[in-house]
């Protein structure tokens, strides 16, 4: 019985879009961002959207976090409707649920390593959980950054940090926007390589928009938006 | 407090140039309060040492000390509990002179056993017709006892016989003598008809319960000095309202509290101004938190904790230092560390703090999370 649960929620998708859409402005500015999306994804899945620039990744990556809602359609993380929920708790739905790996740092300036870890856990209104953090940063292999500022980290040690903390809560759904943007390629390489490792490891499902092809040959799926668009490559 | 304190340990010149400004401002405030105590004390002292509840002066000296001419008989027509809770008391200003010395001071004439007359600290208190007593800022300026001085209208040496504590009035050192030499010094050799028809300033009173003034004999209303019977209209005033009628006191207290407030506005306006710019320098990470699910509060608390921990650390560092500044001080210096009221200003300042912080929450709030996605 126990097993027919976890089986079923290994198959159930942590995050469905069904005929997402988006539309800024209106009249003669009207854009549309977003036409008709329809996407799924589950655990231990990674998954990348490749696109050319405008063509509408940072919108569909911004409405799957809830960050901003769609014009119509249906977003649904961890089977939560999330155009259902008030701020107040999708704020607290993506804190719990989501981890976000951005293109610019997503690390405070003025923590530590180790603290950006802390912060997760003061925000969280728990003890700071020192052997988890420590834990952490030994199996990602940057237990020696854990007291410098992200300052003094290379763009890639920066990364790992940074996927790090999405981790740290424990998230069912790891957004990654443009992660290897600011890396050269052997770091842009090995990043998106641990993002893919811990995905399956841990049986997370990312989402990865990038804009660079070569970095999606370690996805399960790729897809492509085109002016809008979103399809399976 | 986590994000406050961190980031004020990241970014220590910042923080440390705000807190020096607010400890400047602050240690000003308390500076201008210990000056305006210290200057109001130099100018009523005297009076504050009576340690009295009310004084009675006539109602057309509209308050003023000085202008209040009452006579002995007067002091029949105020009662309280007991006879020992009056005194009546003169006010001579002028000058006292030892050979080739001479000070200003402030003279007033009191019942060698009444409750107004200060104690003496050396020597004995005046007793004789000629006697006096000063006060020990008086000695300083080389007056000693049993120096023989000059004083007023009076055509004969007066002899100190004793010292009592430090205290101005008008900002000059006082003596004490009776009110018959009083008289004399004040008025010289003029004839009184009877000891009923002797001059006194004010009537002072300790104590509150029994006090009442009898007005059913008052016909004088105009300020011609008229020094037979006891006829002028007599108004009772309470210490506060006293004190504040001494010439200088509330006219300096004004322009000092004018300052002090000023100076808790720019507190108020720095903080305000720093916060905002601080915090408008952090918006893209604000931005970054919001998105992970940080809430509007918890970023916003820090900054208002930030302003307040600024506060505390600036205005408790101003505290000490302005404290350890007064004992450093001259003692001729009119400054007095009213510690008390420090800390009130000092409760204040931080108020003032806090709400400089709260400017910002408002920017706080208004930072969208989804600028947290794609490129800057
Ligand atoms: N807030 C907005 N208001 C108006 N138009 C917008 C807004 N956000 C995005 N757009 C438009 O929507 C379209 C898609 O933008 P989006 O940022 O999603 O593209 P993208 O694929 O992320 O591009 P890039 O690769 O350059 O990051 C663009 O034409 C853009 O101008
Ligand atoms: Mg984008």
């Amino acid at each position: 019985m126990a097993a027919m649960i976890n089986a079923k929620d290994a198959n159930m998708p942590v995050l469905t879009l069904s005929k997402v859409t988006k539309t800024f402005g209106s009249g003669h500015t009207e854009v549309d961002a977003l036409k008709g999306v329809d996407f799924s994804v589950s655990r231990g899945e990674f998954v990348s959207v490749i696109g050319p620039s405008g063509s509408g990744k940072s919108t569909f990556l911004t409405i799957a976090g809830g960050l901003q809602s769609p014009t119509s359609g249906v977003v649904s993380l961890d089977g939560a409707d999330l155009g259902a929920l008030s701020d107040a708790k999708r704020t607290r739905l993506r804190f719990e649920k989501i981890g976000f790996v951005l293109q610019r740092s997503n690390l405070v300036p003025y923590l530590k390593v180790g603290e950006q870890f802390a912060l997760v856990d003061k925000v969280a209104k728990r003890g700071v959980r020192s052997s988890n953090i420590d834990e952490l940063l030994t199996s990602l292999d940057i237990a020696a950054l854990k007291d410098k500022y992200p300052r003094d980290l290379s763009g890639g040690e920066r990364q790992r940090v940074a996927i790090g903390r999405a981790l740290f809560n424990d998230p069912s759904l790891i957004l990654a926007d443009e992660p290897t943007a600011s890396l050269d390629s052997d770091h842009a390489y090995a990043v998106v390589k641990l993002l893919a490792k811990l995905t399956r490891e841990q049986g997370k499902a990312t989402v990865m928009v990038t804009h660079d092809e070569r970095m999606a040959q370690w996805s399960d799926r790729i897809y492509r938006m085109e002016d809008g668009s979103l399809s399976v490559k | 407090m986590f994000l406050a304190l961190k980031e004020m340990r990241y970014s220590k010149w910042r923080y440390a140039l705000v807190m020096g400004v607010i400890f400047l401002v602050s240690y000003m405030v308390f500076m201008m309060s210990g000056l305006a105590t210290g200057l109001s004390s130099g100018h009523k002292k005297a009076i504050d040492d009576w340690n009295a509840s009310s004084v009675v002066l006539t109602e057309d000296a509209n308050k003023v000390f000085g202008a209040s001419q009452l006579t002995r008989g007067d002091l029949d027509r105020v009662s309280t509990a007991s006879s020992s809770d009056k005194s009546g008391v003169g006010l001579y200003q002028g000058s006292v002179t030892k050979g080739s010395t001479k000070e200003n001071i402030s003279l007033f004439g009191s019942d060698a056993s009444a409750f107004t007359t200060p104690a003496v600290t050396q020597g004995t208190n005046y007793s004789g017709k000629y006697d006096i007593t000063i006060s020990q800022n008086l000695v300083d300026e080389g007056f000693a006892i049993g120096d023989t001085v000059r004083i007023g209208n009076l055509d004969h040496d007066l002899t100190i016989t004793g010292i009592f504590k430090s205290t101005t009035y008008s900002v000059v050192p006082v003596i004490y003598t009776s009110l018959d030499t009083w008289t004399s010094i004040k008025y010289g050799t003029q004839p009184f008809n009877e000891d009923a028809s002797k001059p006194l300033n004010a009537v002072v009173i300790r104590g509150t319960s029994g006090v009442t003034i009898d007005n059913s004999t008052a016909t004088r209303q105009s300020a011609t000095a008229e020094r037979t019977g006891s006829t002028a209209k007599l108004q009772k005033l309470d210490m506060a309202t006293f004190v504040n009628n001494v010439p200088g006191v509330s006219a300096e207290a004004l322009t000092f509290n004018g300052m002090i407030g000023l100076l808790v506005v720019i507190t108020a306006a720095i903080v305000g101004i720093f916060m905002y710019v601080i915090t408008l320098q952090k918006t893209a990470i604000f931005g970054v938190m919001k998105a992970e699910g940080v809430r509007t509060g918890f970023i916003a608390r820090s900054v208002v904790a930030q302003s307040f921990v600024v506060g505390v650390a600036s205005v408790a560092i101003a505290y000490l230092l302005a404290w350890l500044s007064s004992l450093a001080f001259p003692a001729a210096m009119p400054f007095v560390a009213d510690l008390g009221k420090w800390a009130l200003y000092g409760v204040l300042l931080v108020v003032v703090t806090v709400v400089g912080g709260l400017f910002s929450v408002r920017t706080v709030a208004r930072v969208d999370p989804i600028t947290a996605m794609g490129e800057e």
